[in-house]
């Protein structure tokens, strides 16, 4: 019964990363790309993790596995904030129909001086 | 390593073959990203996915200290992108303070 | 918030980490020499890094989110599915500024990989208590989605949730 838990994760898990890969070369702009990445990509591993601490029904190997689950899903977000944040600054341009753009309004007449400004 | 024709023997092939198509596909983006921040979104998938594979061989395999390998890289990875970011952040900064050098920069993009 | 080091706070850490790192080395008794350095370091950049807030959590709450959580990033992963099936799906993206409620910093973490990990929304920027998040489709309340997710972090923490009036940014209880 096991098994076939870990098989299912296993190929949900390599599906939702394949689509996550797929999207960086599909969808239009770079921000969009990381929300592929970050949405889709961490599915992914997060089901095969899930899926081996159902393959070695062990406490320690549970425990580690969730253990790379958590710092998965906490430093994923932490990537793409900083990145997105690099990347505006960077003069990366959004997809043309990207609308509102409240952080151009901020960033072009302010701008910051203090480089490590979060 | 499960016998050939169990489930998790299959499914853990697929998945092993999935994931390296996957990098291959993100690695496309890597070289072809015209601006450097997609560069690096493709470093950060890349590292998500190398994590997929070593959790993934490590059932395929069964061997269990591949995790530990997996837990490791995932820190060491997030170390490198987050300094790759703040790098490219730096550099963009600089570049907002000289703007005699901006028609220099616009050729880049 | 003063960095105050309470006895409770200094006993939970110590168990937390200790409890990590034995279940890191599978309980290997010889790797206390490390072991028990990398619990020090790990308190001292803990008391360092996050200032102790002692706000407590509720385990109802905390239950609660888990759930949501996990339905919600199911959501998020057929979401983009969706998306790459289709690129030129009719996305309506845009950068929206929300007025973040919260407070304690460890609310507002967890409210940020929260709102980045949903379906549609990925956070990119934050400015004093104002969140700069690049929604994927505007056309959906998306001010609104935000504000359910951050009562239910609020809930987590047992975090007062205060009325915000979001055109002058002022906010009151």
């Amino acid at each position: 019964m096991n098994e076939i838990i870990t098989a299912v994760l296993l190929v949900l898990g390599s599906l939702f990363s394949f689509v996550a890969a797929l999207g960086m070369l599909r969808l239009p702009d770079t921000v969009i790309r990381m929300h592929a990445a970050t949405k889709a990509g961490t599915l992914g591993a997060g089901l095969i993790l899930i899926g081996e601490a159902f393959f070695y029904a062990e406490l320690g190997i549970a425990l580690r596995a969730l253990a790379a689950i958590a710092f998965l899903l906490l430093t994923a977000p932490v990537a793409a904030h900083l990145i997105g944040r690099a990347a505006y600054y960077s003069g990366v341009k959004l997809w043309q129909k990207t609308w509102i753009d409240q952080l151009a309004e901020r960033y072009i007449s302010g701008g910051y001086s203090d480089p490590d400004h979060k | 390593m499960p016998v050939d024709s169990s489930p998790v023997a299959i499914a853990g092939q697929f998945a092993l073959a999935l994931l390296l198509i996957s990098i291959i596909l993100a690695l496309a983006r890597l070289v072809k990203g015209p601006a450097a921040a997609d560069r690096i979104v493709a470093l950060d998938l890349i590292s998500i996915l190398i994590v997929a594979f070593l959790a993934a061989y490590s059932i395929y395999a069964g061997e269990t200290s591949f995790l530990d390998v997996a837990i490791g890289y995932a820190l060491i990875a997030f170390l490198g992108t987050v300094a790759l970011a703040r790098f490219l952040m730096r550099s963009a900064l600089k570049r907002s303070e000289n703007p005699e050098t901006e028609e220099n920069m616009r050729r880049h993009e | 918030m003063d960095r105050s080091m309470s006895l409770t706070w200094l006993i939970s850490r110590i168990i937390v980490y200790t409890v990590t790192w034995w279940v890191l080395t599978k309980g290997a008794g010889d790797s206390w020499p490390v072991g028990i350095p990398a619990v020090l370091a790990a308190i001292y950049i803990d008391f360092n890094l996050f200032r102790p807030e002692n706000t407590g959590w509720s385990l109802g709450g905390l239950i609660a989110f888990v759930l949501f959580f996990l339905k919600s990033s199911v959501y998020s992963g057929i979401d983009v599915v969706r998306r790459v099936y289709d690129p030129r799906l009719p996305l309506d993206p845009a950068m929206v500024e929300y007025p973040l409620r919260l407070t304690s910093s460890a609310a507002r973490n967890l409210f940020i990989c929260t709102v980045s990990l949903l379906p549609g929304t990925l956070s990119t920027a934050i400015e004093g208590h104002k969140l700069v998040i690049h929604a994927l489709d505007v056309g959906r309340p998306v001010v609104h989605e935000l504000n359910i997710i951050e009562n239910r972090v609020a809930a987590v923490f047992k975090h007062p949730v205060l009325i915000n009036n979001f055109k002058t940014g002022e906010s009151k209880k």
